[in-house]
């Protein structure tokens, strides 16, 4: 990580002014996200009644049912999964709208409780990565414990949902499939998000810091390998919605913070926003094969994981092996914050994302490119 | 392109009053020259394709790569003058000629590029392809058509349109025949005796306008210039220090000076270049397009814009980055305006003072094109140093030298470029050579071969330190800062001007002349736009050697061959 220094680059360096009155640090580590994904720990012992369904039986499950004869079911799949384009999506009406409201076929994904619960599997076990979320520590009967810190009452019901789910299933160092594929589409279409830790002194034990997170108005570049390019300069969104600025301290050489709340939009197609309360964040700024590497904690509207996944819903199933109205069943069953007060059904779910982060710059929205023609 | 002339016009205008008040003191001591010989250059691919824009436009699309050029004497300009056209070349001219051809006389283009409209489309109209062919034809041979040569290339036209049955098609073909002819694709310099010196030889005004306008503008001659040397403009000193002015004052002049300095620093050689992606991922073909560019939009606007002395290029701050270059060097480049769609990304940016990555020999134009593909090369560099910067000639290795010592950048004892190359000093067969290039090269060690900067390697801190002739240095300023005040460092650019200009080494009886010029550069405080101008204005510039000269020293059978093929 180099030391970032003044530059007069044109509107460059009024921005770079900018920057350095708002912080008012002594120094400043600025990062793009490179990675972002929900974090799993897969263990051998988390899934004892085995693992969610493929996708082959998961429609079968689904059209058996609701109604279908297992050898019409067979003839039906086979007819999908031979076409391509406007006709494998004519061939799939069978299953997608495998819903019944008012006597009328309607899409499972848009109305998975027409549907009966297939019975989604989610894992068990002792360790999750995470936090305590909700305090309880030890108390909290079922809670994981996190491998790495080994808190105790680690709440991370998200990955309890994802656990049997062969897409999700990984430990670190190895990435689950189907996150890091989905970020792999996303990374060079959506704009970037920026995070910036500030403060007199980064390497000394218990020293205040402010730490800032932000989406960008651009994306983020590749290098030869195909990697997010490292030290490419952002400039931020100034949509204020995406803005935060919490305080942080360093402990035991890492930056750890909690703040009430984390919001940055995100995209259409991926994830539409984050929306985390109750954050618990933690980031070691050391860097390891060229990126340092956090996490967030907090609890997300369990909707938003669902929309993530329905408003696709049969790619979903069949390239993620996820069924949806079981995926749907279960964030209701197992969201564990933030009660509706009228209906007492959890809105929120406890969650865990893994981050890895390239060094950057950012600079102030207004910063125009003073490209010379 | 940069607008030169957005803060430069008054700084340009002052150095051309600077050289012109010290130029006429120098210009009456201005030393005889006996003059070099006549050579036939083949266009370069940029020539070539300058020279077709200034004809058509930058509209017409000029297709791939021409037959390959070849340096000589440190220049692809001197080069030209050695080189032929191969079959498989001359099929892609053909190919080239009938794409560009066919673009000029479609429907998109026809009505602004052929100044009339045939009686019938489907029939031949000599007096329509007479006004094009003979106003097209001009600016591809650099001089007015004889009226038999164009009556060849209507008469060509006409029977091409009566047996296509298309006027355009006729008139495609006829070009695309002019576009391959050698009195395109070569300009061959033609003499004549000089009536102010009895018995000297000087250009034919033609051969001028070739000169200058491939100097100044590294394409043909346009309209006016060959209207001046037709018209005897260019057979009196101010007459050509008229068109020198007017060349200069021009837009154009930026791209001469582009040309120039890619050949000298060797650019072209980004085409071949490649790092080891699995090394330096960052070093990619964006980078490398882009790097190329920024030496020479740092070369255009310091020596054109500023009107800055050539020696400050070596320690200007001041460059010009796109996003991508500043993740290799980096700093912070603002991401382009996706808005706006004029924006190229390229911003200007200046290093702030003290910064070793300032200078144009920390550009990645620099370490990285002179660098191997996986590691950095204290070697190549300090051979580039003083080849290219100096024009020095360094001997090739020889053939049976064991690199192997220096290839391994993990060797457990030696794990810096410094202690590799020292190490392999300690044998004698490498250290004559090694000992005038490696320590100029050693300077550059804090950048990568990607041309990103370091200060470690292999978790060793990098020495950077070195010595170019006996005065010792400390890392790339230092280096910077004692080629700055190297004598050598102008003197080399003035050679290698006269070299690109005139298409051939320096003769024995031109020596005078070029110190008297080395002379005026450090008079006009090393400003190239006066160098030029001074060069271009002389006497010396446009001088013949005789005959007894031109017969002993004539370059190749090639040369010679297609001047018989021209007539």
């Amino acid at each position: 990580m180099i030391v970032r220094k003044m530059y007069t680059v044109g509107a460059l360096a009024a921005a770079a002014v900018a920057l350095q009155v708002s912080t008012a640090a002594a120094e400043t580590k600025s990062y793009a996200f490179s990675l972002f994904y929900p974090a799993t720990y897969t263990q051998p012992d988390n899934c004892p009644t085995g693992l969610n369904p493929t996708t082959h039986e998961i429609y079968k499950n689904a059209l058996v049912t609701t109604g279908t004869k297992p050898d019409e079911a067979e003839k039906i799949i086979e007819n999908y999964v031979s076409r391509q384009g406007q006709g494998a999506q004519q061939a799939a009406k069978p299953i997608t709208e495998r819903g019944k409201a008012d006597g009328k076929q309607v899409s499972a994904y848009s109305n998975p409780l027409t549907v009966p619960d297939p019975g989604f599997k989610t894992a068990v076990g002792k360790f999750a990565l995470g936090f305590n979320l909700d305090g309880r520590g030890e108390n909290d009967a079922g809670a994981f414990e996190d491998p790495r810190s080994h808190e105790k009452g680690v709440d991370n019901q998200l990955f309890r949902i994802y656990g049997c789910t062969a897409n999700y299933m990984a430990t670190p160092p190895v990435y689950p499939n189907y996150p890091l594929e989905t970020w792999e589409m996303v990374a060079g279409t959506m704009p970037a998000w920026l995070l910036s830790v500030s403060g007199e002194d980064l390497t000394k034990e218990g020293s205040e810091v402010t730490i800032t997170i932000d989406r960008a108005t651009n994306r983020l570049l590749r290098d030869g390998k195909g990697h997010p390019r490292s030290n490419a300069t952002f400039r931020i969104d100034s949509d204020p919605r995406s803005h935060n600025v919490f305080k942080g301290r360093i402990e035991k050489g890492m930056v750890k913070a909690e703040v009430p709340k984390v919001y940055f939009m995100g995209d259409q197609f991926f994830f539409p926003d984050f929306d985390f309360t109750h954050v618990k964040f933690e980031l070691d700024m050391k860097e390891e094969g060229g990126h340092s590497h956090g996490m967030m904690g907090g609890y997300l509207p369990w909707i938003s994981i669902y929309y993530q996944h329905g408003q696709n819903g049969l790619n979903a199933e069949t390239f993620r092996g996820m069924d949806m109205v079981g995926l749907y069943r279960a964030l209701m069953r197992m969201a564990d914050a933030d009660p509706d007060p009228s209906t007492g059904q959890n809105r929120r779910i406890s969650t865990a994302w893994l981050m890895e982060l390239v060094p950057a710059f950012h600079i102030p929205a207004e910063t125009k490119t003073s490209s010379v023609p | 392109m940069l607008k030169w002339f957005r803060y430069g016009a008054c700084g340009l205008a002052t150095a051309l009053l600077v050289a012109d008040a010290t130029g006429a003191a120098l210009a009456a001591s201005e030393p005889k020259s006996t003059g070099g010989n006549l050579v036939v250059r083949r266009l370069s691919a940029d020539q070539y394709k300058a020279t077709l824009i200034s004809i058509f436009g930058q509209d017409i699309d000029m297709g791939g790569r021409f037959e390959p050029d070849q340096r000589e004497s440190g220049l692809l300009a001197v080069g030209a003058s050695r080189v032929s056209v191969t079959s498989t070349g001359l099929e892609r001219y053909e190919a080239a000629a009938r794409a560009i051809a066919a673009q000029v006389v479609d429907e998109k283009h026809r009505g602004t590029l052929i100044p009339c409209t045939p009686a019938n489309a489907r029939a031949a109209d000599d007096a329509c392809a007479s006004a094009f062919l003979s106003n097209v034809g001009k600016l591809l041979y650099r001089r007015t058509l004889t009226p038999e040569e164009l009556a060849v290339q209507v008469r060509t036209a006409h029977n091409a349109a009566e047996t296509v049955k298309s006027f355009h098609e006729g008139l495609a073909i006829t070009l695309s025949t002019m576009l391959t002819s050698p009195q395109f694709l070569f300009y061959r310099e033609r003499s004549e005796p000089d009536p102010a010196n009895k018995g000297a030889l000087r250009l034919t005004a033609a051969s001028k306008a070739s000169r200058l306008s491939f100097l100044l503008w590294n394409a043909g001659p346009d309209k006016e210039l060959i209207a001046a040397a037709e018209s005897g403009g260019l057979d009196t000193p101010k007459g050509i220090a008229r068109q020198v002015e007017r060349m200069m004052a021009s837009p154009r002049f930026e791209t001469g000076v582009r040309a120039f300095f890619s050949d000298m620093l060797q650019l072209d050689n980004f085409a071949a270049l490649t790092k080891d992606a699995m090394i330096y991922p960052k070093f990619t073909i964006d980078v490398a397009r882009d790097a190329r560019e920024q030496t020479l939009r740092t070369a255009v606007d310091h020596l054109i814009v500023r009107n800055g002395d050539y020696r400050d290029l070596f320690t200007t701050p001041h460059t010009f980055l796109t996003p991508i270059l500043g993740t290799v060097y980096e700093v912070p480049v603002a991401p382009i305006d996706e808005l706006d769609s004029a924006a190229e990304g390229w911003q200007p940016f200046s290093y702030a003072e003290g910064d070793p990555r300032a200078g144009f020999l920390a550009q990645a134009s620099f370490v990285a094109l002179h660098s191997h593909p996986g590691r950095s090369s204290p070697t190549l560099r300090g051979k580039a140093l003083r080849e290219i910067l100096f024009c020095q000639t360094v001997p090739d290795p020889p053939a049976n030298v064991d690199f192997t010592l220096v290839q391994d950048t993990k060797h457990a004892t030696y794990r810096t470029a410094r202690a590799r190359v020292e190490a392999h000093l300690l044998n004698p067969m490498c250290a004559g050579c090694h000992k005038l290039i490696d320590p100029m090269g050693l300077g550059l060690e804090n950048f990568d071969s990607s041309g990103a900067f370091r200060t470690t390697e292999n978790g060793v801190k990098i020495d950077a330190s070195g010595e170019i002739n006996g005065k010792k240095f400390d890392g790339a300023a230092g280096l910077a800062k004692a080629v700055h005040d190297s004598p050598q460092t102008a003197s080399c650019l003035v050679n290698r001007v006269f070299a690109y200009s005139v298409g051939r080494p320096l003769a024995k009886g031109e020596t005078e002349f070029v110190q008297y010029l080395e002379s005026g550069f450090a008079a006009d405080g090393y400003r190239l736009p006066a160098l030029l101008k001074r060069l271009a204005t002389s006497e010396a510039f446009y001088r013949v050697a005789p005959p007894e000269m031109k017969k002993a020293e004539l370059p190749t059978q090639i040369a010679s061959q297609t001047q018989e093929s021209a007539k």
